[in-house]
Parts: structure tokens; sequence; C-alpha cells
């Protein structure tokens, strides 16, 4: 039963006379607890992909189901509130509130869901520890180090138990063997909780430590050799 | 500028600046000036031309944004135009009125007693006269008569109660102004039996060419046939008494006709002046004539120079309150300015690090700043300066209200000046010139690198060196100020110097303390300080201006400000236990409360500018709550509980012995059955003339005219005149202290005004202060005199006087008869109507009357109209703060962009989204305001101590209208922002967090 599954999914941005096709027909599954690299050449759409996957962007046509809820049916509202509760995202800035110290930033999450503040407070410190800061709660955003940040990013991510995260160019902004650390956490993570992780990235390294790769090009998912597939060799594959 | 041109420049500058001044008036050298300014900063941008691009073009990038700066800096521009108009105008005014209600007539000299002149022998004025005319720069002196007296048109039966008969010479009409009828010349004054009126008084009692009119004073009256309808110009518009003012109707008479009348023939009252005003002429000379006429008691009774002067001065304390409450929205505008650029600055940082990282030196940082800050101000002063214009005729219609007991239209004494509006757009465009280019400094001293990467500026290390010294050279400052006020004996100065000695605390404590305990110590300190007077702490003991509300109202904001902004934790706890959102909107109260406190610089002007205008309307509100509770218990206590308060105008005009007796008797205007108590009272003109032991200690020799009522015991049996102080080692209670007056001819209570009660606000001055246990020598008109005891002082001053035996002032004083009458009618009667009815009854007394709670509305209102002014005045620091807060908003979105994207991402909604950035904003104006007003509170309950407490007043505070101003200027935020909070929500997180 796949977690998430797309279909033909067109994205085009339209910029005064110009269009221009970011995802072209997308189709493909990613099974519950599998950990997917998306890699490709820069602008070749894997980020409008996650963004269209994970409903922070709307699909021009074409239908996104995660869970068996189809996203494309949902409204803002209903897309926000089901983000709130199954997804997590990881970013390649980190995107952590400055004013808020690293435990406020992860519990953000629960407390959005409605979660009380005082559970909210121990599953964040629990997680803080888990991904090794616990010392590091109570500071802010600007007293950490980039590996740091990404790890607390990691810890929001996950707060809310969700099915799956969605993670872009995680590793981007750190430096080799961080970047290492973060990837190793992320695959530790994604083992124990059998949560879905899916991973936009550059990296071949990251990617080889995902489950699989899914090759993008021009907006389309091509194979290995660059032959483009309209649906993922993988379906396919296991027909 | 030294920076930007170099000190050699600079000073070649500031000779520059300086050439007009020796060749032009102010305007012009000031306009010139600004233009030389505006000349060297285009020539140097010309030196500078990549800069002076960028700036223009930066100040062309977002018009929305620089429409809200110069909308900022204009306000502050217009306030200070608008107050200069007001000046201009109200000048104008003084002098327009003491021009024509003077006529030609520089000085006016008599013998005073009490509310007459006394008459003497024309042979003397003469000599004297011709001794006048030896006198440098005098040109012409002329004896005159003059009579107040009541005219009635027997044909319309309309009558005029206050008028000015005057006498004059034929020659001296044309000599002091001349008349004029229908614009053509009028030669001399009437012939025998005749009389001239003006058009507004003939229009008034309906009077034509040849109607009889009577001159009615008492018992006598005179019928004069109008001769001639003169216009009210030249000496037709003179008017004696009133510093120019006219406060009564001046009618021309026969002068022989009126000295026969008053039973004065051969005899005059009043010597008119005039002089050479191309000469300078000595009035200690013609105190000198005078001294030497023989004359007794010949002083100058009217003075064109006083009256310029002391109106001016009268008038310049008038516009100095709308400097003073102005002066906070101008404060407020500088903040906005400060927090626009500052965001400005924060919002080019990146790109601005870029420019310095290529080699742009941090000069030229300050100079694109400040090349972008002439574009602004050469703008915003411009439409600054003109819309002050407008401003100031608004204010000017809504003052011509107070003058309505006059026919004065103040709005056609509107103008402004050349040098007045230079110096509104001079100030306008320093304010913001200096306001920018403190910003910049702020800004250049950006890191590079930090710049670059978008890294926020490390918190200052409680180390640094710099911050220590600036604590230093303001603990030097703080203390070389604090010396200086002590030394010149200055509340403001010495003040200031101890607050900036207490606010320097926190940047020298820090780096032993902490921030957070060093700040506290320094906000909680300077609190103190302030606040010591209403512990009944002086710190110093002086007297205090009403400027102090300024630096009071400063000081205290901002060690508030620091105890908020220090104590950020603390109250995002407290808020967020306060705030019990429902659940998800937990999120939405913690980043929306955090956010602000975080960012203290920013959220601090902002609650300051809010808190300052709050503060000063909040104080406002007060004093005016205060006194419209005390003003209609004060008029009630005047009344002593009676509706009416009728008194003849002429003190030496007498009523009937038993008024009411006249008025239950005759067929007249007012039932007698409609009065159900009236109380007639005697009064006399006498002269206080004694060395006594004055209040301060001093002893002083004192003289002047003070009228003497005759009690019985109706007068405290029958009415309530409740008594601020009396002898208490003589008498148990007030009753007692009446009592004693009634038996003892020597004991008398005097008024509030006269003992130097009601703060200052009666025209007695402190030469002419009474107090309670003096005893003091009172003469009547023919010399004879009386020693009193004062052994009790009244509350009220507008009965005006001394309260002593009723025999004595008959007996002792040779008073006629009652003159004044305190009336109460039947219930259910309207007491302003029944009054008119009094009035007719007697007007052949000249009865005037005064309905006590009209009084007191009229009063109330007055002061209504005023305070309702200065708020309005203020409403213009409130826009600035509104705006203010919208343009922070606006930008903190734009800055936030990227955290909204992802807060979109982790699943905030849209609507999540609205109420964190009106939560956001709310947070912030809701401090301004609580602040401000808890700060207005207690400054005006000590503005209250110290002004109206001495006057008896009782304290309150009409909460209702403070929380009408607060709750639309948080109406009036949340709408402001709420277009940018929506255009937040709709960031499209995909969007944001891919590209930026």
């Amino acid at each position: 039963m796949p977690i998430i599954s797309c279909h033909d999914v067109i994205k085009t941005y339209v910029t005064g006379d110009i269009r221009v096709e970011a995802l072209k027909g997308i189709t493909l599954k990613i099974d519950k607890g599998e950990m997917v690299a998306v890699m490709g050449p820069s602008g070749c759409g894997k980020t409008t992909l996650l963004n269209c996957l994970s409903g922070i962007d709307d699909v021009t046509s074409g239908k996104v189901v995660i869970e068996g809820a189809e996203l494309t049916d949902m409204d803002d509202n209903a897309k926000t509130r089901f983000r709130a509760k199954r997804m997590g995202f990881i970013f390649q800035f980190y995107n952590l509130l400055p004013v808020l110290s690293a435990a406020e930033n992860v519990e953000l999450p629960l407390l959005i869901s409605g979660e009380n503040p005082k559970v909210a407070r121990e599953s964040a410190l629990a997680l803080l520890e888990t991904v090794g800061l616990k010392d590091r709660a109570m500071l802010r955003p600007a007293s950490l180090s980039g590996g740091e940040r990404q790890r607390v990013t990691i810890a929001r991510a996950l707060v809310n138990r969700p099915a799956l995260v969605w993670a872009d160019e995680p590793t981007g902004d750190l430096d080799k063997r961080t970047a290492d650390e973060v990837v190793a956490l992320m695959r530790r993570l994604n083992q124990e909780n059998q949560q879905t992780f899916v991973i936009v990235t550059h990296d071949p390294e990251v990617g080889m430590k995902c489950d699989r790769i899914i090759h993008m090009r021009d907006g389309e998912i091509v194979d290995e050799d660059g032959k483009v597939t309209t649906v993922c060799q993988d379906i396919l594959a296991r027909g | 500028m030294s920076r930007l041109l170099g000190p050699a420049k600079a000073v070649l500058a500031l000779f520059i600046i300086l050439v007009p001044w020796a060749f032009l008036g102010t305007a012009l050298s000031i306009f010139a000036d600004i233009l030389i300014v505006i000349v060297l900063v285009f020539l140097d941008a010309r030196r500078h031309r990549l800069v002076s691009i960028m700036a223009i073009r930066y100040a062309l990038r977002r018009p929305a944004t620089t429409a809200l700066v110069v909308g900022g800096l204009m306000v502050g521009t217009a306030i200070v135009s608008a107050t200069f108009v007001v000046s201009d105008t109200l000048d104008n005014l003084i002098v327009g009125q003491a021009t024509e209600g003077l006529a030609d007539v520089d000085l006016v000299v008599a013998s005073e007693f009490g509310s007459f002149y006394v008459y003497v022998d024309e042979g003397d004025l003469d000599a004297l006269a011709a001794n006048l005319t030896l006198l440098n720069g005098l040109e012409h002196a002329s004896p005159a008569v003059t009579e107040s007296a009541v005219i009635l048109n027997t044909a319309s039966g309309l009558y005029s109660l206050s008028n000015t008969a005057l006498g004059f010479e034929d020659e001296a009409t044309e000599i002091f102004g001349g008349l004029t009828s229908g614009g053509s010349p009028v030669d001399g004054a009437p012939g025998s039996g005749g009389i001239y009126i003006t058009d507004d008084l003939a229009r008034d009692i309906d009077a034509n060419v040849g109607d009889t009119l009577l001159l009615v004073r008492g018992n006598a009256s005179l019928p004069l046939q109008v001769e001639r309808i003169i216009d009210k110009e030249g000496l037709g518009a003179y008017s004696l008494g009133g510093g120019g003012f006219a406060i009564s109707a001046t009618v021309f008479v026969n002068k022989t006709d009126l000295q026969t009348w008053t039973g004065n023939p051969g005899r005059s009252n009043l010597m008119f002046i005039s002089l050479d005003d191309t000469t300078p002429f000595d009035r200690t000379e013609l105190a000198a004539v005078m001294n030497g006429s023989g004359i007794p008691g010949l002083e100058v009774v009217q003075d064109r120079r006083d009256i310029l002067e002391e109106g001016k001065e009268g008038m310049s304390a008038f516009t100095s309150l709308f400097f003073v409450f102005g002066s906070f929205s101008v404060i407020a505008g500088m903040a906005l300015v400060l927090n626009i650029f500052t965001m400005l600055g924060e919002e080019r940082k990146s790109e601005m690090g870029i420019t310095r990282a290529v080699g742009l030196p941090r000069s030229g940082l300050r100079r694109l700043f400040t090349y972008e800050g002439v574009v602004y101000a050469t703008m915003a002063s411009g439409v600054g300066t003109v819309l002050g214009i407008v401003v100031a005729y608004l204010i000017i219609f809504s003052i011509s209200g107070l003058f309505g007991f006059t026919d004065i239209n103040i709005l056609s004494y509107f103008t402004y000046t050349p040098e007045g509006l230079a110096i509104s757009y001079l100030i306008g465009f320093a304010i913001t010139i200096g306001t920018v280019y403190f910003a910049t400094m702020r800004i250049s001293r950006m890191n590079i690198v930090r710049a670059i990467r978008a890294i926020p500026e490390p918190p200052v290390p409680t180390g640094d060196r710099r911050a220590f010294l600036i604590g230093l050279g303001m603990l030097a400052l703080g203390i070389l100020m604090t010396g200086a006020g002590m030394a010149y004996k200055n509340l403001g100065i010495s003040m200031s110097g101890l607050s900036l000695c207490t606010l320097s605390a926190g940047l020298l404590l820090r780096r032993f303390l902490g921030d957070r305990l060093a700040w506290n110590i320094a906000a909680l300190t300077t609190l103190a300080i302030w606040v010591s007077d209403v512990a009944g702490i002086q710190i110093f003991p002086y007297s205090a201006e009403i400027e102090m509300l300024v630096v009071a109202g400063l000081f205290l904001l901002i060690s508030s400000l620091l105890l908020v902004m220090f104590n950020s934790d603390a109250i995002i706890r407290l808020f967020t236990v306060i705030i019990r959102a429902r659940s998800s909107y937990r999120a939405v109260v913690r980043t929306a409360i955090s956010y602000p406190l975080k960012a203290k610089f920013r959220t601090g002007l902002s609650i300051f500018i809010f808190g300052l205008v709050i503060f000063t309307v909040t104080i406002l509100t007060m004093i005016s709550g205060v006194m419209n509770y005390n003003i209609p218990i004060m008029v009630e206590e005047t009344s002593g509980g009676f509706d009416t308060i009728a008194f003849t105008l002429d003190t030496r005009t007498v009523l009937d012995s038993d008024p009411w007796a006249k008025l239950n008797s005759t067929d007249g205007f007012l039932e007698g059955s409609n009065v159900s108590n009236l109380l007639a009272i005697a009064t006399i003109e006498v002269r206080v003339n004694d060395t006594v032991d004055l209040w301060n200690g001093e002893l002083r020799h004192i003289e002047f005219s003070i009228l003497a009522l005759g009690v019985n015991e109706r007068f405290y049996t029958e009415g309530y005149y409740p008594l601020a102080e009396w002898d208490t080692s003589r008498f148990s209670s007030e009753v007692d202290v009446w009592e004693g007056i009634m038996s003892n001819d020597s004991l008398v209570v005097i008024d509030g005004g006269l003992a130097g009660a009601m703060g200052g606000m009666m025209s007695f001055n402190d030469a002419e202060r009474i107090v309670l246990n003096d005893t003091f020598r009172v003469e009547a008109y023919d010399g004879t005199y009386a020693n009193l005891t004062v052994v009790g002082v009244m509350k009220q001053s507008a009965l005006g006087g001394i309260f002593i035996n009723e025999e004595t002032v008959y007996d002792t004083f040779k008073a006629l008869g009652p003159n004044r009458m305190l009336v109460s009618y039947a219930d259910g009667l309207d007491p302003a109507e029944q009054s008119v009815l009094l009035e007719k009854d007697f007007v052949g007394a000249g009865l005037t009357t005064i309905s006590v709670k009209a009084l007191a509305e009229q009063i109330t209102s007055s002061v209504n109209s005023i305070f309702t002014l200065f708020r309005a005045f203020l409403a213009m620091g409130l826009v600035i703060g509104i705006v203010g807060l919208g343009i922070i908003t606006i930008r903190s979105i734009y800055e936030r962009r990227l955290e909204i994207g992802m807060m979109r991402a982790i699943g905030f909604t849209k609507n999540m989204v609205v109420v964190n950035f009106a939560l956001e904003s709310a947070f912030i104006s809701l401090l301004g305001i609580v602040a401000g007003s808890l700060l207005g509170v207690l400054v005006g309950y000590q503005l209250y101590m110290e002004a109206l407490e001495s006057m008896d007043f009782i304290f309150v505070i009409d909460w209702k209208p403070i929380l009408v101003v607060a709750v639309l200027a948080f109406i009036a935020t949340m709408l402001s922002i709420l277009p940018a909070a929506r255009g937040a929500s709709k960031v499209s997180p995909a969007e944001v967090l891919r590209f930026e």
C-alpha cells in the first residue's frame, strides 16, 4: 500500500506571457517506511515535485493521494491541517524561527495541532535528546551551529510523529562530516519509526543511503540513463 | 556635515550659510540657508554620482514606502507650522484689537477709585495737559468725561446694559482717531442734547437717527436724540477698559451734557493722550508730571504698550500649550522616522553589505542615506508647512467659539508670517535630516559578512568598551546638567540631569550585572525619581513649568520601556497565561508575542510612539475631567445655593432698599411670586491701603481698590458659602466665624482670590495678597477708614471682595443701598429666563444677572472646547503611531516571508497567520496604550496636586474618554494592519521556500 501516490501531475508556472512546465505529468508511488531520494540537475523540478506532493503548492492538474487521502481535492485549510498532523518538513536553510528557542521551535507543530503545552514540551525535549541536542534545548537558533540547527529542524519535523517527512536539500548547507551525521540520523529515525522520508538532494552520497532514487530531468522522471519514463520504473518493476 | 564634506569644507559651508543673515531678513535668510544646504548636498552628490543615483532610486523604488516616510515626516512639520500660524494669528488678533479698540489713544490718565474715575476740576486738567504736551514724544493730551450707563430706546423698548458714554472736546475726536458715518468724516462731538451711537448698538436697540434714547444711571436719566449713527472704526471703535477688546458699547455724548447730568459741571475724569510714534516716550517723565500736578491718585489707567505686551504674553502662554502638546507629536514623528530608516537599513542590509564589500566606505553609506533623507525632507517639510496652515485654520475655527462672548470674528485675523513658515520648514527639515543621520550612524556600523549573509547582529557583549564609555559620557553629562539645574534652580534641567545619571547605570553596570539586572536598576531608579512627588518627596524644590510635562513624559516612557524590554520573557509567560488561546492558537500566541519582544529597538520605538501620545491624551483627559467635575461645584459654592447673582454695573448705582418688595408690589416683568428667595446686599468700593506682612513673610505696602460687601445673618443662614480656612483659635465652626463678623465690626472674611487661592487665577497679584489673621486698613472714598482683621477665607472668589458686617458698610463706609442681589426662583422655572425679566425690572439701575447654572455650563463647555482642541491636536500624533505600526507590520511581513512560508508549511492556516500579525500589532499597541495611560494617570495626579488641589478641587478620574481614545486607537491600529496581515496569509509557502 503506497503512502504517496500521484498520477499525471502537471505543474505549470505562468509569468506574464511565459509558461514554464515544471512538472510534465509525473506519476509515482512511494511505500510506507521507504526513504527515497529525488535527484536531478538544478531546475529539473525536484523541489516543485516535493511542494506539490506535500501540498504546500497546488498542482495544475493531476492527482496526489497521501495515506489514501486525495490532497488535490482538499481546500487550503484542510491541506494545512493535514500537513500539521501527518507531515514533517526539513529545509536546506533550517528555517527555524529565530525568536524561539530550540525546544520552542520543536514543539511548535504540536502546539499547532492543539497538543497540551506540557506534553508538547516533553515530546520536544525527548526528540531533542534523540537528535543529541538535549543540552542545547533552551538556546536560540543564532547560538547553534549549522548542523545543530538542522538537527533541530529534523526534531521539529518528527515531533508530531508524522507518517512522512519531506526534506529539501537537508545537507545543502552543511559540511561533509555534519551532512553524514544528519543523513545517518534521518536513516536511523526512518528505520526505528518506520516513517517515510522523501529527500530532495543533489548529493549522490545522500542518494546512496536511501532505499531508492527517483531521477528527474526537465520536469519528468527519467531512468538512470536519462530515458524519460511516464511512470516510475519502480512501479513497473513491481507490476 | 563635517564628515560629509571634510572639516575645511564644513567651515566654508558654515560661512556660506551665515552670509544671507547679513543681507536678508529672517524668513529669506532661513529659506536661503535651506536652499544652500540643498545646493551643497546636490554639489556633493554630483561628485558621488553612483551613490546619489542609488539614493534617488531607493527613494523611488517603493512608492508606498516613500509615501509613508513623507507622510510621517510631514506630520511633524505640520504640527510645528500649525503652532506658528496659531501664534501669529493670536498676535495679529491682539495687535488688531488694540489698533481698532484703542483708536489713536495711546494712554489714558485718571484718578481711579474702584470701578469709577474721580472727577477733577478742568482747570487742573488743562494745566496738566499743558505740562504733558511739553514732554518729548507726547503729541496731544485732552481731558474728557466718561460714565457707564444703560441706554434705553424708548420707541422700541430695547435697551443695552453695558455702555460707556464719552464726552470729548470737539477737536479731540479728530486727534484720537476721528469719527465717520457711512464712511464720511463727522466733524466734532455731538451738540447739546445729541448722541452718536455705533451702527452695532443702533442695530441692537433698533435705533435710527432722530430717535430719542434715554441714558440711565440709577434714578437719573438723560434723554438724548440720536444725531449720528457712526461707523465702528477710528474713534468709533474705541473701548475704554477691556484691554482693547470691546466689552461695552461706546457712545459719544456732548461733554457738557455729561458733566451736568452727573453733577460735575466744569469737571472731567479722564485725560486722553496720544504719542508721536517716531519719538521715544519716557513714562517716568509722565509719572513725574502727574505727581507734580497735585491731583491725588492720578495714574495711567490704560496704556497701549502694556495692553499689547500683556495681550501677547497671555496669548503666548496659550500658544505655548500648543508647542508643549505639539512637541509630543513631533517627538512621535521623529521616532517614526527613526523606525522607518532603521527598517530601511535592515531591508537593504544585504545590498549595503555587498556595496561595502566592493569598496564603498562607511561615509558613503551615510552619504547614501543622507541624500535620500534630503529628498524626503525637501518634500515632506514643504507639504507639512502648507498642511500646518490648514491645521491652524481648523484650530482657529475651533477656538472662535471661545470668543463668542465678544463680537470678534477671530477668523478674520487669521494670518501667517513668512518667518513662521520659514522656521517651521527649517525645523521640519532639520528634524528629518538629524534623525536620518542618527539612524544612518547605526546602520553604517554593519558587519559586512553578517550583512551579506543576512546573519542577525549578535547582542552587544556586556563587556563592550564602547557601551561603557557612552555610559560614562551620559553620567558626566547628567552630573553636569544636574549641577547646572541646581545652580539656576531649573527643575527641568536638574531632573533631566539626574535621570541621565540613573539611566547611565544601565550601560555602566551591564558589564558587572548583565543586561537584565543593570537595565532594570536603571529603569526603576529613573521611574522612582519621577514619581517621588506622589510619595511626597520633592527632590528639587523648584517650581515647574508646563514644559516639564514633555520631559517627564519622555523619561517616564523610556524607563517603562526599558522595564518591558528587559523583562520580555516574564511578559511572554504572563501574556501566554492571560491569553488562554484555544488549542492550535497557542502556537500563534507564542510566536506573536515573541517576535515584537525580540526586536527590542523597533518594538520599543513603536510602543514609545503610542505611549507618548496616549500619555498626553490621558493627562489632558484627567485634568479636564477634574475641572468638569469641580467647576459646577465651584460655581454652586459661589452662588451660595442661589439661582442668580445680580448686580448693578456701576457700584454707585443702588437698588430699592427692599427689591423683593418692589417686585411684589409693582406690575413689572418678573412676578414677585416667581421669586422664592431674594437677598439684597449693599456693597461699596473701598481702598486697601496699608503695609502688611505678606504671605511670604515680606513686609510690603499694598494699595488697591476692592469691593466691601455688607452681609447680615441671612447671608450665611439662607445661603451657604464654604470657607477654605478660618481662625480656628477663635471660632469653632464656619457659622461661628460669620456670627463673629455680625458682632464685631473689625472682623472680615475675604474671598479666595484675594487670599491668593484659586491657583493665582484671579487678578490679584502677589503684592495684593492678604492672608488669614492679617490686619489691614481699609479706606472709603471720603477718607473714612477701618482696620479689619481677616478671620476667614472663602472658597469662592467670584463674588469678589471683603465680607463685613452690613452695618459697617452703611455706617462707616456710607453705602447708599443694596446694589447686589442673590435670587432663587420657584421650582420649575428656568433661572435664565427669569433673570432676563429681573434685568428688565431694574434696567434703570443697569442690573446685570449671572445665571449660575448657565455660567457653570458655559465654563464647562469652554474648558471642554479647549481640551478637545488639544486632544484633536494630539490626534495627529496618534495617526503617526498607527501609521508607524502599519509600516512595521508591512516590513515584518516582508522580512519574514520565508518564516511565514515555513509556518504555513508546518501547519499554520491562513487565518492563523492573520491572527499572528494582528496579535503582534495588538500586543505592541496595547503595551503602548497601557504604559501611556498608567503614566498619564500618574503624572495627571501630580499635576492635580500641583495646580488644582490648592483650589480645593476634588480628584476624580473620568475613565470613559480615556478608554474611548484607547479603544479607538486600538481599533484603528487593527484596521490599519489588517490588509498587510491578510497579505501575509497569502504568501505562497512553495514560492518563498523555493526562491528566498
